[in-house]
């Protein structure tokens, strides 16, 4: 079943771009906002959103996401009679070149990865996934049941606009007969987590290991989620850029539902289309139980790359404990990329992020979760690996910067 | 607008497999009463005293040391009671009180506590604790010496000593039958071989224990002895006998399986476990001691962060 979300009557999108003043920012309240505006909120710098529906801009806010990242977030009151513009993107023509993709189309719903455009010249391999990444999400796969004309035109516009030799469908397993319309080479997945991980899906599917700390990309491979392929094949067919997002919405009582809103509305309103109830010291996460990220309000916004939103109840959530590892190596023996997680977790505890990353393998973590899963401590290992692996990168970029 | 209700904010994964170490002790202690209550059967109250005092004065000492440490209290993870149980399975059922709590203080205090806690200790706390008792005071931990008032039906004489100093053909009274059954002189938890083998198998199922490391032990220990027993058979007795005997199968199961003193790695368990085992049968037959399980083990503690480095290369590691 479909759930179709009504537009909603105020979107909000977070720009990865940071301000320190406000003298940077290019929107102020009160500016009026067309749909499909491209909104470049700070000065200079290149990040941007696509304004999915018009109206006039009421808030500009700074936003910190996971692990000091910041965002500029911009509020937009809707204004029906906002939204017939045209964009530059239609001006643009309807041949879509690397160029035009770059400059209207990576927040298309699915979202393009910034390597796609970062490392043009060295993707040969296109990975198209149909599969969700995280478990419970059926988001990707639902587009390649019922979008594969779609489909079929993203992956058309992929071929002209990207140098690959190599364009590759990921499916689930039990879904082989619907992915062998699409037109290109069908790799299924085994049906347990973490199988769709890009990393896996490399090594398993195409033969290639992606060296531990660098991007899929620079290996070459670029993974591209089922979703966004079809948003681009639409973006060609209509000269717009498509604006509603898929969602596979997860209720309390674990009832599954396909919703569909506007890039830009408050979870709050896709859960209350949905008929879910949430209450005080509920949890909602975007992205799946092993992988995904809870959030603070039921303002924020769906984005472009939000494929799955969970509810869990107060009394479902299971607590984490400030307990020291107890060397049973559970987290050993799940790891997929064979981390040793008993001995990684010592460094991580007392922040030796180098000695981590060095010798016991920090990067070489394809982020699944797994070991955290699996912990009897229930120490927050994950959290714990991608802290390190943030410091780590910022402590090296900060040493490079000095070098 | 939406209301600005609290959510509750955490980070991935929001789902647990339900494992706590709570339950991992419990079941392993679970396990562990099964030949501890066929000691007290065949023992009687003298046992029940020893097991009785032993878990609650182990509890006791974890929680004096949470108090002066400052830290939470962690008894209630059955790690304590589970030391001051498998503590009570190696001793003779007449061990008097006093070296009792010494026992339990040695392993939980000074083996355990002081390391930093649970996970941090070096050795098996209850290993390291037998070891000094049996330094300290060997009479106390002689099975022949302690148990001989004891009138069971069977030879009352530690199997192991007996063969040790008089030739395996002295032992030859006890069929395998007899050693599975608990019909020898011994601690009150390790002389009911069947008890331990059914309580492995749950633990191993479960997952509480890695399998890799019980089995290659008791390889060790069998191929070892069969070595020793080819070459010389007046002398040396066969596998069987030292696999049901004294303390190899308790060893086995919930020895050398402590999870912060063993290795988490596949061939790093293999070789610790084949090595504890050689270690046991050597200690047996040429060693000062007439069982070599306990100080076969801590010796392999003492390597297990060295051999625990022999691990597989990790996911796109280069170089
Ligand atoms: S999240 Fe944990 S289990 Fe998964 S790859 Fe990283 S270390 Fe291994
Ligand atoms: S699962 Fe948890 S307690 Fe066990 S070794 Fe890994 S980090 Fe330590």
């Amino acid at each position: 079943m479909l759930q179709k979300v009504p537009e909603p009557s105020r979107i909000t999108f977070f720009v990865e771009a940071d301000f320190v003043r406000r003298d940077q920012l290019a929107f102020k309240t009160g500016d009026g906002v067309e749909s499909g505006q491209k909104i470049q909120p700070v000065l200079g710098n290149l990040a941007y959103a696509e304004a999915s529906l018009g109206g006039t801009v009421t808030s500009v806010f700074s936003h910190t996401g996971n692990f000091g990242k910041k965002y500029t977030g911009i509020t937009i009151t809707v204004d029906k009679g906002k939204t017939a513009a045209g964009s530059r993107f239609q001006e643009a023509g309807r041949d879509i070149t690397i160029e035009t993709a770059g400059n209207f189309l990576r927040c298309i719903p699915g979202g393009l990865p910034d390597g796609l455009f970062a490392f043009a010249d060295k993707i040969h391999t296109i990975v198209i996934q149909g599969a969700d990444e995280d478990v419970l999400g059926v988001t990707r796969a639902y587009t390649v049941k019922h979008e594969m004309a779609a489909l079929k035109q993203g992956i058309d516009v992929l071929r002209k606009i990207s140098g690959a030799r190599q364009i590759v469908l990921t499916i689930p397993g039990a879904m082989a007969s619907e992915g062998g319309t699409a037109g290109v080479e069908i790799k299924t997945l085994k049906p347990e987590y973490p199988a769709a991980n890009p990393r896996l899906v490399a090594r398993d599917c195409l033969g290639i290991t992606v060296p531990a700390g660098s991007a899929c990309e620079e290996a070459g491979i670029c993974f591209i989620s089922a979703e966004a392929v079809a948003s681009l094949g639409k973006a060609r067919d209509t000269g717009m850029v498509p604006s509603r997002k898929m969602i596979t919405v997860i209720k309390k009582s674990g009832e599954k539902v396909m919703a569909s809103a506007v890039i830009g509305t408050p979870v709050g309103d896709v859960l209350t289309a949905c008929s879910e109830k949430v209450n005080e010291n509920d949890r909602i996460v975007f992205g799946g139980p092993m992988t995904g990220s809870a959030v603070f309000s039921e303002s924020h916004p769906v984005e472009a790359d939000t494929d799955i939103v969970i509810v869990q109840d107060a009394g479902q959530i299971p607590g984490v404990a400030d307990r020291s590892c107890i060397n049973c190596g559970d987290c050993v023996r799940i790891c997929p990329a064979r981390v040793p997680v008993n001995m990684l977790i010592r460094y991580l505890g007392a922040g030796d992020y180098a000695t981590a990353a060095d010798q016991y393998d920090l990067l070489s973590c394809i982020e699944c979760g797994l070991c955290a899963f699996a912990c009897p401590a229930n120490i927050p290992v994950f959290q714990y690996i991608k802290l390190g692996k943030y410091e780590f990168a910022r402590h090296n970029a900060a040493e490079a910067e000095h070098a | 607008m939406h209301s600005e209700r609290k959510l509750v904010v955490s980070h991935a994964p929001f789902w647990h497999d339900g494992g706590s170490i709570a339950a991992r002790h419990y079941n392993i202690l679970l396990a562990a009463l099964i030949p501890v209550i066929a000691g007290i059967v065949t023992y009687g109250v003298p046992a029940l005293g020893v097991v009785a005092l032993a878990v609650s004065t182990a509890i006791g000492w974890e929680f004096l040391m949470n108090k002066i440490t400052r830290r939470p209290v962690t008894v209630g993870d059955g790690n304590a009671a589970l030391t001051g149980l498998l503590l009570a399975m190696l001793l003779p059922a007449t061990m008097p009180w006093w070296v009792v709590v010494t026992g339990t203080f040695l392993a939980v205090v000074i083996c355990k506590q002081i390391f930093g806690g649970l996970g941090a200790n070096p050795f098996n706390p209850v290993l390291m604790g037998t070891a000094m008792l049996m330094t300290g005071w060997p009479m106390l931990m002689d099975f022949n010496h302690m148990l001989a008032d004891y009138v069971t039906g069977f030879n009352m004489v530690d199997p192991l000593w007996s063969a040790k100093y008089f030739g395996p053909e002295t032992v030859a009274s006890f069929t395998a039958g007899d050693l599975l059954l608990g019909k020898q002189a011994g601690g009150i938890g390790t002389a009911f071989g069947l008890g331990i083998i059914i309580g492995g198998f749950y633990l191993m199922i479960r997952g509480f224990i890695r399998w890799e490391i019980v089995l290659s032990f008791l390889v060790g220990v069998a191929v070892t002895a069969l070595a020793f027993n080819m070459k010389n058979p007046d002398a040396y007795a066969g596998p069987v006998f030292h696999l049901l005997a004294g303390y190899t199968l308790a060893g086995a199961v919930f020895f050398a399986t402590e999870d912060s003193s063993s290795p988490v790695n596949l061939t790093p368990m293999l070789i610790y476990g084949v090595g504890g085992g050689v270690m046991t049968v050597l200690i047996r037959n040429i060693g000062v001691y007439v069982d070599g399980v306990v100080f076969a083990i801590l010796v392999m503690n003492l390597i297990n962060p060295l051999i625990d480095k022999i691990r597989p290369k990790a996911m796109g590691k280069v170089a």
